[in-house]
């Protein structure tokens, strides 16, 4: 019987119980950056909402893509994960606001993935696969189980990315 | 037949708009913004201009003014939610002929219009 | 410990409160306007709420949901949504348009629109009310218009405002016509800068 594990704005979930389903439900310019380690059967979710912070009085949270992925990949190691055996796949960073006064402003979206991607190649991680961008908000899952890996849009099935 | 020209951002207002005043027996044409509204404006020559306000690329009271700058008896009635007092003052002063506040009535619209053409 | 309550008095935020409730019941004139028939509202409250309480507020994170955005810019500066369920949009906007319940079906340009137009309109008679009591100079931007998942939505609202501040104003209410109820919620946002410049008057 299968137990989905939300991970809310800012926070991250390990997992090696193959019951459980790892979910970012309606990432819109956040983003989640989905982790598995095929050998240990260890997966992570992490969803990220900002850049980078403007101020130092949270600089630490994991509410910032960087702090969040370094924070990811140690808990994944500290369960017994290989950094070399990561499966990594990204989704999110949508512009979710498309009003002709608005949208220069709004490029969150775009903003978290250009970050995630650059600290992923700093640590050397290589995303597999990636369902970003767009104007439409996506629930990612990761299913433990087998390191599956899934979106949904609105209005649309789940599929596999 | 008296040309009207409606701007505003919002299609389906355009839309009810002009249905109003076409079948009141105007010519309508429409812009979606400030700036369209200016271009519209120095080609089509309409007798009165519906304005909105809040719009992207220019809003309506700087049209107001660019285009009382190039017709200086352009009569421009500003249709907008912005009906604060210093909007008004505003718009009046840099000479809209009326200032009605939506959600509009019918009559309202069309009484300003008689008024200015009639 | 609340953010926005750790920077100013507790009469100030009272004052915030008090300001944006009655700028809600002009707001709600504007909305009834629109949709060209009595509306009353019933149940409301307006209160300070965590952003990150938000989502267990609304329902799940993945009920379709409509929302229009617009930002406030002038001495009063802020962010505003209305934020309704999808299934009741369309009666929203049949009634906009002056057509029988159950017309709409889909969301598509032309209804997009007539809601755009019903954001601006609720937005925009907050700010005048705002505007007019406070003696303030502040213009709406045109509005956005979102349909997405609940939680996707909810994004835009933290990304941008959680990077200054970290709690919402949420006036909640049933728009109540005839036999027809509408849970709506608007939820103002302000900018720290523009809170500052009036918590030091």
């Amino acid at each position: 019987m299968e137990t989905s594990i939300g991970v809310g704005l800012g926070e991250i979930a390990v997992s090696q119980n193959r019951d459980q389903i790892l979910v970012a439900f309606g990432l819109g310019s956040c983003v989640g950056i989905g982790a598995y380690d095929p050998k240990k059967g260890i997966a992570g979710l992490l969803h990220a909402v900002l850049p980078e912070p403007l101020n130092s009085t949270d600089s630490e949270s994991t509410k910032y893509v960087k702090n969040g992925i370094y924070k990811l990949m140690d808990q994944m190691i500290e369960m017994g994960a290989a950094q070399e055996r990561l499966i990594i796949r990204m989704a999110g960073g949508a512009n979710m606001l498309t009003s002709p006064g608005l949208s220069k402003t709004f490029d969150i979206g775009t903003r978290n993935i250009a970050v995630a991607e650059r600290v992923l190649q700093e640590k050397k991680l290589k995303v597999i696969s990636q369902s970003v961008g767009g104007n439409t908000g996506r629930t990612f899952r990761v299913y433990v189980s087998d390191g599956k890996m899934t979106i949904r849009m609105i209005g649309e099935k789940e599929t596999v990315f | 037949m008296t040309k009207i020209l409606v701007v505003d951002d919002a299609e389906f207002l355009r839309v009810r708009i002009s249905k109003m005043l076409v079948g009141d027996g105007y010519e309508v044409i429409e812009a979606e913004n400030g700036a369209l509204a200016l271009a519209a404006y120095k080609a089509n020559k309409p007798d009165v201009v519906l304005m909105d306000i809040t719009m992207p690329e220019m809003d309506g009271l700087t049209a107001l003014r660019e285009i009382l700058a190039v017709d200086s008896g352009a009569k421009v009635v500003m249709l907008t939610a912005l009906g604060q007092e210093s909007v008004v003052l505003e718009a009046i002063k840099s000479g809209a002929k009326d200032f009605i506040v939506k959600p509009f009535e019918r009559d309202r619209v069309v009484g300003a219009l008689q008024k200015l053409v009639g | 410990m609340t953010e926005l309550k750790s920077l100013f008095t507790e009469e100030f935020v009272d004052l915030l409160v008090k300001i944006s409730g009655e700028g809600i019941v002009n707001a709600a004139k504007g909305f009834a306007g629109m949709i060209g028939k009595e509306l009353e509202v019933k149940n409301s409250s307006v209160k300070l709420v965590k952003l990150l309480d938000i989502s267990k507020m609304l329902g799940g994170p993945e009920d379709e949901t409509v929302a229009i955005y617009l930002k406030s810019e002038g001495t009063i500066a802020g962010q505003m949504m209305l934020v309704l369920p999808f299934d009741k949009a369309m009666g929203i906007v049949d009634q906009i348009m002056g057509e029988p319940i159950g017309t709409t079906q889909s969301l598509g340009q032309m209804e997009k629109s007539a809601l755009q137009e019903l954001g601006n309109i609720t937005g925009t008679y907050f700010l005048n009310y705002v505007a007019d009591n406070t003696g303030s100079f502040v213009r709406p931007t045109p509005p956005a218009v979102m349909v997405d998942m609940c939680g996707a939505i909810l994004d835009i609202v933290i990304a941008t405002a959680g990077i200054e501040n970290e709690e919402v104003l949420m006036f909640d209410a049933e728009f109540k016509q005839g036999d027809l109820s509408t849970d709506i919620q608007f939820w103002v946002i302000p900018d720290p800068k523009t809170i500052i410049a009036y918590g030091a008057k």
